[in-house]
Parts: C-alpha cells; sequence; structure tokens
C-alpha cells in the first residue's frame, strides 16, 4: 500500500512542479471531505495543490425555504415529520426539528422503509419523509412512493429536496468566478450514476474527473491521476474505485429513479437556481407529494440565509470555512449556524474538528 | 450521508435481507440490486443494497470504520 502511496505523491509533486501554478482540485462529496480531515491528507499534499470541498453535503446544500417548510409541517398536529438524522439540527425560522421535537412529532429513520413503516403504524397522521440527498439516496425514495402507491397508503407522502450532482459540478465550471482545476468525484453517487454520467464535464469543460472511493489510498491515487492528467494538458474520465463503480451504474435504481421522478429546476444553497437539477415527483405520483398535499404554495428557494452566514461561499469553493466571520465564534459544531456546520459531513464542521488551526491550539 | 456500507447477505426472502458488518446486523432490501443472492457482499445504503462489492474492498472499508470509531472516541479538546 505504501509503495501505491510513494508513487501517487511523485505524480502529484512531478505534476505540480511542472505546471508551476497553483491546482484547485474540488472533491464534490462531503464525505470525500471528512476522509480528507480525518487521514490527515491534505498535510501531505504538495504545497500548490489546494483542495476545495464542493456541493456534495445534501443538508448543507438544501436551501433555507426547504427547512423552513418542513419545520412549518412539524408544527401541524395532523403530521408525523421523518427523517434522516442529518437534517435535525438544521436552523430555521423558529428552531430546528431538534428543538421542535418535543411538541411535534419528529422521528429519525434510519431508511424510506422505515418512514412508510411509521405511515402504517399511524394510520390517524400524515407522515410526511423529509427526502433529502443525491442519486445514492433518491431510489430509496422512489422504492417507498411506488410501494405506497401500490399499496394505497394514502397518509404518505415526500417532500423531495432530491439533487442532482452533475447538474452543480456544470453550473459551477460554467461560472465565471470559479476556480476549479479538476474534480474528484464520488464514489456512492456514481455506484449508482456509472461514471460516464461526468463525461460532459471533461469534454465540454475540459475538467478532469477521477471517481474515488472513500479509504484514504483511493483518494490520494485519484489526486495523483488528477496530477497526472492535469500535467499533459488532457482531460479524462476515470475510476479507481473499480471494486465498486462501473461505467454504466445501478440500471436498476436509474430505472425506478426515473419511473418515480422527472427533472425539475431547483435551488441550492450557495449555487441559486439550477437547470435540471433536482427531482420532482412525476403526475401519476403527484397524491405523495407534500406540496400538494398540504397545499404549500410557498416554493422551496425563496429562504434567506442567516445573516453572516458564508456556507453558500464555502460551497462553491470560493472561500475556506475560516474566512467566514462567524466560524469557531458564534458557529461552532456545538452552536452551529449554518448548515455546513450541522451536518457531520459539512466542510466547516470538517475544518472545525479536523482542521489545520486545531494543531496550533494544542 | 452518501456513505455505503458494505455488509454480507445473511437471510434473503424476496427482497427482504438481514445483513451483517462487523458482528452487527440489520434488515436491509434488495429491490435496487435484485440480482443480490444469499452471501453476497453488497453496499449498503440507507437501508438499500445498491453494488456488489469484493471481499478485499469490504474489509478494506470496515477496518477503517473501526478506525474511525475509535477516533471519535477521543475527546475534541476545541468542543470540549
Amino acid at each position: 500500500m505504501l509503495e501505491r502511496i510513494y508513487k501517487a505523491q511523485i505524480v502529484m509533486d512531478a505534476a505540480c512542479k511542472a505546471l508551476g501554478r497553483q491546482i484547485n482540485i474540488m472533491e464534490v462529496c462531503g464525505t470525500h471531505t471528512v476522509s480528507i480531515f480525518r487521514n490527515g491528507i491534505r498535510t501531505t499534499l504538495p504545497k500548490t495543490l489546494k483542495l476545495l470541498s464542493g456541493p456534495g453535503c445534501p443538508v448543507c446544500v438544501t436551501d433555507q425555504g426547504y427547512i423552513d417548510i418542513v419545520l412549518q409541517l412539524a408544527d401541524r398536529d395532523d403530521c408525523i415529520i421523518a427523517t434522516y438524522g442529518d437534517m435535525i439540527r438544521v436552523p430555521g425560522k423558529g428552531g430546528s426539528l431538534e428543538t421542535k421535537r418535543t411538541t411535534a412529532n419528529v422521528k429519525v429513520v434510519l431508511s424510506s422503509e422505515d418512514a412508510l413503516q411509521l405511515a402504517k403504524d399511524n394510520p390517524n397522521k400524515t407522515v410526511v419523509f423529509v427526502a433529502v440527498g443525491f442519486e445514492t439516496t433518491a431510489p430509496a425514495t422512489a422504492v417507498v412512493v411506488k410501494e405506497a402507491a401500490e399499496k394505497h397508503i394514502d397518509n404518505f407522502c415526500i417532500l423531495s429536496g432530491h439533487k442532482l450532482v452533475v447538474p452543480a459540478m456544470r453550473a459551477l465550471v460554467s461560472g465565471k468566478n470559479h476556480n476549479i482545476d479538476a474534480f474528484l468525484c464520488p464514489g456512492h453517487v456514481s455506484v449508482i450514476i456509472g461514471y460516464r454520467a461526468f463525461t460532459e464535464i471533461v469534454e465540454h469543460f475540459s475538467r478532469p474527473c477521477v471517481v474515488a472511493g472513500f479509504e484514504p489510498l483511493q483518494i490520494i491515487e485519484g489526486l495523483g491521476e488528477i496530477c497526472r492528467q492535469l500535467s499533459t494538458g488532457k482531460a479524462e474520465l476515470k475510476s479507481v474505485y473499480t471494486a465498486a463503480v462501473t461505467e454504466q451504474g445501478n440500471t436498476t435504481a436509474q430505472k425506478i429513479m426515473a419511473d418515480c421522478f422527472e427533472q425539475a429546476d431547483g435551488y441550492w444553497r450557495g449555487l441559486g437556481k439550477i437547470e435540471k437539477s433536482t427531482l420532482k415527483l412525476r403526475d401519476k405520483y403527484s397524491q405523495f407529494d407534500a406540496l400538494k398535499k398540504f397545499d404549500i404554495t410557498e416554493t422551496p428557494g425563496e429562504g434567506k440565509d442567516t445573516s453572516g452566514c458564508r456556507c453558500g461561499e464555502v460551497l462553491c469553493g470560493l472561500i475556506e470555512p475560516p474566512e467566514c466571520g462567524l466560524f469557531k465564534k458564534s458557529c461552532t459544531t456545538r452552536t452551529p449556524v449554518g448548515p455546513c456546520m450541522v451536518s457531520s459531513e459539512g466542510a466547516c464542521a470538517a475544518w472545525f474538528k479536523y482542521g489545520p488551526e486545531r494543531k496550533h491550539k494544542q | 450521508m452518501c456513505l455505503a456500507i458494505p455488509a454480507r447477505i445473511v437471510e434473503l426472502e424476496k427482497d427482504n435481507a438481514v445483513v451483517d458488518a462487523m458482528g452487527n446486523r440489520w434488515k436491509a432490501k434488495t429491490t435496487l440490486l435484485p440480482e443480490a443472492k444469499l452471501g453476497d457482499l453488497v453496499l449498503i445504503h440507507a437501508g438499500f443494497a445498491i453494488s456488489l462489492v469484493d471481499e478485499e474492498e469490504a474489509k478494506e472499508t470496515w477496518q477503517l470504520l473501526a478506525e474511525i470509531a475509535d477516533f471519535e472516541q477521543t475527546p475534541n479538546k476545541l468542543s470540549g
């Protein structure tokens, strides 16, 4: 294993030297961000190689308007909110799901199946599943929506906050301000969508895209491969996560997702409205759409970020968390102001827990 | 949130499975991976098997998860 690490490091060093400028590689996935920090990978990289944390933490990119709708539904006596644990601490208007837990019916679930089971067990309440996540998670939501339709479980609905990774990457590299040279692409999203999904980023935007798993060796080898490509000046599509990622991805999951959802324009925290970047339920499943069931006219995306919070810029790789005035002052992992500090996969939380400043303070 | 855990299918009836990772067992569905068989190693995400995975990959991930669990138990001076 050490030999492979050395080999990747030699490639990185040589590429950085040859290029003679700063290289910015965005790791799109929040799980990569955490693994990079936990394993101290940043400290082993050449000085001119900078890693940017991208919009790959589902909690972080969920816009404030969506959060406020969830909190509004949590106040209803006839609802049970079923949510993945990651979402529970995100602050919005009048608190968070965690603070509402004492008065509202908020249940943490580990899977969409658990949410559907809650509906079966509580026929007098409507269960609203807080359906967030990228393509890794969206198929699991699709499965239960289909099951609810087949079994006529009418007291179940979802608030779809599902998002698609590639449109966000496209939006980032289409912008004028970006400084992204290449992408380290998410491992488990790619299990579903297949590595071919990143083709347009490579071909239209000439940005290397390399899929890697979450073990440190995978990440280092992925970064090595990106550096090799940058030094040759030719962007390529590659996966170093051959154990689980194929070119086509999981076609069963893709079909179930496509049957249930259609692509829609939608809002991302920090990135704003992105064309065809979110998933909304198809008309045939509209009875399971919480927005329609509760006649909610506000559309997600109209909410405002908490004053002073710069999560949006962090998510675009424009600033690093310590550049935000709230970081480590009013915003800490115990008292998070923005979602990037709330989520265990958020860039701010990773910097707070494992960031370089920590060693100076010890 | 997009982290999937490798686990072995130890029980399987239609698409209802019981999976095992490092001695922990829980229920999972194989709806998204109809080719999964009893005894297969699979990646589980949010209660669903999403891919087959090989033994070596699974072991590496389990080892890493165990290390993370140990690390997480060490006190964090800044937040403490």
